[in-house]
């Protein structure tokens, strides 16, 4: 073969290393792993990231073993013990209608992170797509980018008002609309990103090959947008749990006997002097887990960046 | 290299202009960059033919044209022989094949996120040649073929030095085993030591694939090094085209003269007169009429300012753009 | 010898990483003279730039690095001056010329603008006076029609021009020291012909010290009068520029030397490659530095670190086997 003559004629530190058998597999998984290692170690580097993802995960198991965790049902009433404060009994007290502020917080933590979650995921995939192809078609940027100015000129809040006023006010819904509100600027940032990704010499090089577009956009382009998104899709996740409760404090959410962080919040706004409970647990909950979310962001960027800091 | 005309080139470009449009999207004030203004190349197998010029001379755009990066404007190119225009999108994509590219910056022209061995199994995936198994094969005997190492074949780009990417970009354009490879300043990133590697490794596989190179740089001292045949490129033209021991040995063109000059020696006894050009390079978007040299040429006349000269053969294979070409020779100027 | 007017001592420079200290120059000493142009050439990665922005100290010394050794200019150690003085010796006494001339201009000031400034920032000058220099200055360096070019932003400049009104910046206040690093590394043959012209001009006329750091040997070759030849962050060889072009003493030398194709050289020979890769800072081999890619690196290259000694009047070298290695060749 005439790779056989070729490789005894490179002198130097390649030589000889062609001719080396190498179990491929085996070499494979060692690297993978010391990669995922190094991966690891630059995402444990940063404490705040990781102090994010503790919180993160802590409201993650408060919420799915909700029912394991509380001695009461969120919506069972007790006009009995209305408004009383933090005891053994009631950790964090009882609301206006005697139900437990704590069931009713780690049961809202089921919604408030289905809401963020789903709006996060969506909006980020479907901004994904939409600043892929703006940025690769002249027409589609065009149209693409002026629905997304028009959406960014009303208030976000004021359109998911408006959005939930004509639909029907339930957690579906809810979820709809704050995916119309956060997608435009998930789309800008793809888009921008994928600009500037587009003019890469690589991508110019995979054209040379004679890649098809699909390719190039899906095996290329996206891996290398993703970063910037990621740390948006956080972002948005973190928003759209606090819109979520705003929109149900303005009793514009998730209909009312559902304990979601907002609910429970409007619920004791009436109440702020005499059972200072109800507004602080949710409150807290909500400024940690938006906290933690934020701060995962840039660690789960520098997690999938294969590049080192 | 009479004998050369009667063969069929591998890649041949004829009449190849690439104007970009410029401002003025509502039909106002609407300019064309006249980047590459009608060139001929021929490009024969097994032979490196050194592209030469300065930045803006449309040296580049002329390798993507013929690569295929960018459309021509006007103008046929032939590979193999065959003519490209109208030809049909599969055919088209099997001719294609056989001219790859090897890119100036071996930063950016890598995918971050693609593994070498992904990279180069992904040139034979896109023409769907093989099984998995066998572009693995594949990829890791081009890989020593171009001196890297399979354990190499996991790693991401960024954990290489800029020659060794170097590497990896030669070795992405081996594996479809092209006739023609075209390399856009593939040394002028790297180091003086790493450089002596590549250019050495594109000689070997010149030599024992029979792979035809367009080289396209700037440095006149490598490229002298490299080519067979050297062509003189400034603003959208070809200005002299000569085998590389006839250009540097009888050199015609006021341009040729100038540029070769400036270049520095490393030899500190030999100090050289300088040939300093009058002036800027003019703009592309308004490139002066007649010769387009003629505003720093030292033997510009009237004519000269009205009239383009044609590429004329003044010995075997030397061909010259300049309408003083006689006087030139003779040694009157 | 004409007078020193710079003195760097045993510099050493070590950026704070989050592995600990890294090592980029490693006890560098050489004087540079009036009048003389000192060429230091090496590879990327060997430290010549960062010798030049230590005599500068352009980095964060709080953060990004920590500095030893002297370097003494005017009998001062620049290491011991305050801020406030080292402020006054940049672009007055000692000034920069830099690669990219696009970004080391200011894009939203005039090209006059910016040489006023540099003026009244070390010159007690009225506006007028120093207009009246800046354009002097433009008229100096090349450029035509100076008066017209004084109101232009570097934008509107070609490369070459944008290199000449930097070089006109770092000349304004005639300073005694021009450190001129990789100056035409972006620019075409033909413009780097005229810069270097320029700069050896400038350095007849002012009698002041120029040092070149380029990686171009060839740029070094036609300028300069002395050399200094660096690899992963100390000086391998240092001499004339007869010295070290026709009696390399280093393989080092001799290999980049030799990887360069010269405008005559032979086309069917292979160009001599020095083999392997420069080193990450962070994994410098012990002994010599140069061992794993050197071709007579014996047992003791590899564990014993060879010091710089002086060869002959004018050229240090280090390395063990040179005095060998000199024999055979005489």
């Amino acid at each position: 073969m005439r790779d056989a003559v070729l490789k005894t004629d490179l002198h130097g530190s390649f030589s000889g290393g062609a001719e080396q058998q190498v179990d491929m597999e085996q070499l494979r998984k060692s690297l993978k792993k010391e990669q995922r290692q190094i991966r690891i170690r630059k995402f444990t580097k940063n404490k705040a990231s990781v102090f994010g993802l503790i919180v993160v995960c802590l409201m993650i198991v408060l919420a799915v073993g909700a029912p394991l965790i509380c001695r009461y049902d969120p919506l069972e009433l007790d006009t009995v013990n209305r408004l009383k404060g933090c005891s053994a009994e009631h950790w964090f007290g009882t609301d206006t209608m005697g139900r437990d502020v704590f069931a009713r917080v780690l049961y809202g933590a089921r919604i408030s992170l289905t809401v963020g979650f789903s709006v996060g995921i969506s909006a980020g995939v479907l901004g994904m797509i939409m600043g892929l192809y703006a940025s690769t078609n002249k027409i589609a940027d065009n149209i693409l980018m002026r629905i997304c100015d028009g959406l960014k000129a009303i208030p976000s809040t004021l359109l998911a008002i408006t959005m939930m006023t004509v639909l029907k006010a339930d957690i579906k819904n809810v979820i709809i609309s704050l995916i119309v509100v956060n997608v435009p600027s998930m789309a800008r940032i793809a888009r921008s990103q994928a600009i500037v990704v587009k003019e890469q010499t690589y991508m110019e090089a995979m054209r040379g090959l004679g890649a098809s577009r699909s390719r190039m956009l899906w095996k290329h382009m996206a891996p290398n947008i993703l970063s910037p998104v990621i740390v948006q899709v956080t972002f948005v996740f973190a928003s759209s749990i606090i819109t979520e409760a705003a929109l149900s404090f303005l009793g514009a959410g998730v209909p009312a006997p559902a304990p979601s962080w907002g609910n429970i919040l409007n619920e004791g706004k009436g109440v702020i002097y005499s059972a200072w409970w109800m507004v602080l647990f949710p409150g807290i909950f909500t400024v940690l887990t938006v906290l933690g979310l934020n701060l995962l962001g840039d660690g789960v960027r520098d997690f999938l960046d294969p590049m080192s800091s | 290299m009479t004998e050369e005309r009667d063969r069929i080139p591998v890649l041949k470009g004829e009449g190849i202009r690439k104007y970009y449009q410029t401002g003025g999207s509502l039909g106002r004030g609407k300019h064309f960059v006249k980047a590459v203004d009608g060139v001929d190349i021929s490009i024969y197998e097994g032979e490196i033919y050194g592209l030469v010029g300065e930045t803006g001379c449309g040296k580049s755009t002329l390798g993507r044209t013929l690569m295929g990066l960018t459309e021509a404007t006007e103008g046929k190119i032939r590979i193999l022989g065959k003519e490209i225009s109208g030809m049909k999108k599969g055919e088209l994509a099997g001719l294609r094949k056989n001219i790859q590219m090897v890119f100036q910056d071996p930063y950016t022209s890598l995918d971050p996120r693609q593994k070498i061995g992904d990279i180069l199994m992904e040139a034979l995936e896109i023409h769907k040649i093989g099984t998995k198994e066998e572009r693995m094969e594949a990829a890791l005997k081009i890989m020593g073929t171009v001196g890297l190492r399979p354990e190499h074949f996991y790693r991401y780009p960024h954990e290489f030095s800029g020659g060794q990417r170097q590497r990896v970009g030669l070795a992405r354009a081996l594996i479809l085993s092209p006739k023609i490879i075209i390399c856009d300043e593939p040394v002028s990133a790297l180091d003086v030591s790493i450089q002596a590697q590549i250019i050495n490794l594109l000689q070997e596989l010149r030599e024992k694939q029979n792979i035809s190179f367009l080289f396209i740089a700037h440095d006149m001292s490598v490229v002298r090094h490299v080519s067979d045949r050297i062509g003189v490129m400034y603003l959208g033209h070809m200005m002299e085209e000569a085998p590389t021991d006839e250009l540097f040995s009888r050199t015609v063109h006021p341009y040729s003269r100038a540029l070769l000059s400036a270049v520095p020696n490393p030899d500190p006894h030999q100090k050289k007169e300088r040939i300093v050009l009058k002036g800027d390079l003019p703009s592309p978007l308004n490139p002066p009429p007649g010769c387009v040299f003629h505003t720093r040429c030292p033997y510009a006349t009237e004519e000269c300012s009205i009239r383009r000269p044609d590429m004329e053969e003044i010995a075997p294979g030397h061909k010259v753009a300049c309408l003083k070409v006689h006087t030139i020779r003779e040694g009157q100027l | 010898m004409k007078e020193k007017i710079l003195e760097v001592d045993g510099l050493c420079t070590q950026f704070r990483t989050e592995r600990g200290l890294l090592k980029a120059i490693d006890g560098v000493t050489f004087d540079v003279y009036r009048g003389e142009m000192l060429g230091i050439v090496g590879e990327s990665g060997c430290g010549k730039s960062v010798t030049s922005q230590s005599i500068l100290r352009l980095y964060d010394e709080k953060r990004l690095v920590k500095y030893s050794g002297e370097i003494r200019f005017e009998g001062k150690n620049l290491f011991e001056l305050p801020m406030k003085q080292m402020r006054q010796i940049r672009g007055e006494k000692i000034s920069m010329v830099f690669q990219d001339a696009l970004s080391s201009l200011n894009p939203v000031f005039t090209v006059g603008n910016q040489i006023v400034e540099s003026l009244r920032i070390h010159r007690k000058l009225s506006r007028k006076e120093a207009e009246e220099k800046a354009v002097e200055m433009l008229d100096m360096v090349g450029i035509p029609d100076p008066r017209r070019r004084f109101y232009q932003y570097p934008f509107e400049l070609s490369g070459g021009m944008r290199q000449r009104v930097m070089i006109a910046v770092a000349l304004a206040c005639s300073p005694r020291l021009l450190i001129a690093d990789e100056p035409t590394t972006a620019l075409d043959v033909t413009i780097q012909a005229q810069i270097m012209d320029l700069i050896v001009d400038m350095n007849r006329r002012m009698d002041m010290g120029v040092m070149l750091i380029t990686h171009d040997l060839a740029v070094v070759a036609e300028t300069c009068s002395r050399v200094i030849v660096m690899y992963l962050g100390q000086i391998v060889e240092e001499g004339s520029v007869d010295d070290i072009f026709d009696n390399p003493a280093h393989p080092y030398t001799r290999g980049l030397i030799e990887a360069v194709p010269k405008m005559d050289g032979d086309r069917s020979r292979r160009l001599h490659q020095i083999d392997g890769t420069v080193p990450l800072l962070s994994q410098i081999p012990s002994g010599c530095r140069f061992a794993p890619r050197c071709p007579y690196a014996s047992e003791r290259c590899r564990k014993e670190m060879p010091e710089l000694k002086t060869i002959s009047a004018t050229q240090k070298v280090r390395c063990h086997c040179v005095t060998e290695e000199q024999g055979k060749e005489a």
